[in-house]
């Protein structure tokens, strides 16, 4: 008896020992399960949705760059500026800000302070960029007189520029004039070979046409727009300053 | 013997039973060893699951930080303020498009008749035209002025309310809807209070965004109200004479809320 009762305890303990180690690694797993992942899987959800947030943002990154608050004030105080004009002379140069002072254009961006608050010597104002050879500007030209043409696109390329250090205030350029006229129902290409200049104090770009096409009309570009990148243009008859036509251009493959 | 062999088994058994005692012992041991191990584990794990939530946190805070400031920038009214000031610069150029025609705007300007304003048809090169067609003058839509001068009016009121009763947009054409308003002039004097309502008919136009009602009184004078394009909720009134277009009183309107 006492035999068969040790044997069922025997048993008993091995099948309690047993029992207590499948409990004991079955809760270890549950622990686990139970506890750790629902919050990383919160996570993991979070990490989706910012995903989704930073692609939004991408398209929002586009619109804001469309939207330029410095550029959009410097334009506003070009064109008040413009507004309210000098009292400068035609061929003058007003030192900016608050200054009364006048200077000759060709002291403008000479290396040489002659405002005194060197104004015209200021990074802002000597700017090259507008002149730079290989700019193309482009926009639509609105005949006014002297010639019967519907509006038509015009390009402004800028072929070669060189400024000389004897005579640093104007840089001296050469452009292809492009127009793509409607004539009937088709296009067609006139375009025309021109050289002239450019000058800092009044950032205006000056272009006649070469000899062999003065059958055409000259540019003049004023980029007062407060960037280098448009320009309000007009096509004039050299000889009497008459405007034919108005063209505002801008500066094409630019971001 | 028998006892001998009782004992003998007695013994084995007790041995077996010795036998799982300790195993079960060892289990537990076993057992206690993994759970502190564990434990430990637990906090390891626990710590870098934190860890990993704070990044994820911060990444967060930082992406919502950035778009904050991206949305700062396409605040609408931000850009309206900016179109208004834009607006009261144009008005101070000089006017590039002929009379009855409109600026298109932009970086292409270019001036198409008045006419073809929000009618259906894009014009401009940059259709411009058809863009800012929203009706600003809705009907139940009521706008209070204050005076600035009056060198006309019979009245001489200190307010003016301009209340929209009805608006018809013709389909086929619908570049200036129809308006029927009524003007609203409430007076108190030493010698009486007297509240007036007065009827009258107008157009809208998108061209200019300008609000004009034919004369209600027999007076030949005109209502004209001028947004500047941005902002809808204000707008400026002026008393015309009806044959010379000439302004001899002035409201500044604010939309009724």
């Amino acid at each position: 008896d006492s035999l068969s009762a040790a044997r069922k305890i025997m048993w008993r303990l091995l099948l309690l020992s047993a029992l207590t180690g499948l409990v004991l690694a079955d809760s270890k797993e549950g622990h686990g399960h139970l506890d750790i992942d629902p919050r990383l899987r919160a996570n993991a959800a979070r990490i989706i949705n910012l995903e989704r947030k930073l692609n939004s943002l991408k398209k929002k990154l586009d619109d804001a760059e469309k939207i330029d608050p410095e550029g959009f004030i410097k334009e506003l105080d070009a064109r008040v500026t413009e507004v309210e004009g000098t009292h400068c002379g035609d061929k003058q140069f007003q030192c900016g800000g608050n200054e009364q002072e006048c200077i000759s254009d060709l002291l403008v961006c000479d290396h040489h302070k002659d405002c005194h608050n060197g104004h015209d010597e200021e990074p802002s104002v000597c700017d090259t960029s507008p002149a730079k050879a290989g700019n193309i500007f482009s926009g639509t030209s609105h005949w006014k007189q002297c010639l019967i043409r519907h509006d038509h696109v015009t390009k402004i390329v800028l072929t070669g520029s060189i400024r000389f250090k004897d005579f640093p205030s104007r840089i001296w350029v050469r452009a292809n004039v492009e127009s793509d006229l409607v004539v009937g129902n088709h296009t067609e290409e006139s375009s025309f070979k021109a050289k002239g200049y450019y000058d800092f104090g009044h950032r205006r770009l000056v272009l006649f046409p070469t000899k062999e096409f003065d059958d055409h009309y000259s540019v003049v570009c004023e980029f007062n727009h407060g960037d280098a990148e448009r320009a309000d243009c007009h096509r004039i008859q050299a000889d009497t300053l008459d405007e034919c036509a108005e063209l505002h251009v801008i500066l094409q493959g630019h971001h | 013997s028998e006892f001998a062999i009782r004992q003998a088994d007695t013994m084995k058994s007790l041995r077996l039973l010795l036998a799982a005692l300790a195993v079960v012992t060892a289990v537990l041991a076993d057992h206690h060893e993994h759970k502190v191990e564990h434990h430990g584990h637990e906090h390891d794990h626990e710590a870098q699951i934190d860890k990993l939530l704070e990044r994820t946190n911060k990444i967060t805070h930082s992406i919502y930080d950035f778009e904050s400031q991206l949305d700062a920038r396409l605040d609408p009214a931000r850009i309206r303020r900016a179109g208004s000031l834009k607006h009261r610069v144009e008005e101070l150029e000089e006017h590039h498009c002929p009379q009855h025609s409109h600026q298109c705007g932009g970086d292409d300007p270019q001036c198409i008749s008045d006419l073809f304003v929000c009618d259906g048809h894009t014009d401009c090169r940059n259709g411009e035209d058809e863009k800012h067609c929203a009706l600003p003058t809705k009907e139940g839509d009521s706008f209070v002025g204050d005076v600035v001068y009056d060198n006309c009016t019979r009245r001489r009121p200190e307010h003016i309310t301009v209340e929209i009763e009805s608006v018809t947009i013709h389909k086929y054409y619908t570049a200036s809807p129809d308006i029927h308003a009524h003007i609203e002039i409430h007076t108190d004097t030493d010698e009486e209070e007297a509240h007036a309502s007065l009827p009258a008919d107008g157009i809208y136009t998108f061209a200019h965004n300008e609000l004009y009602l034919y004369p209600p009184e027999d007076d030949g004078l005109a209502f004209l109200g001028e947004f500047d394009g941005y902002d809808f909720d204000h707008f400026d009134g002026y008393i015309i004479h009806e044959l010379s277009h000439k302004a001899c009183a002035h409201f500044v309107f604010t939309r009724k809320k």
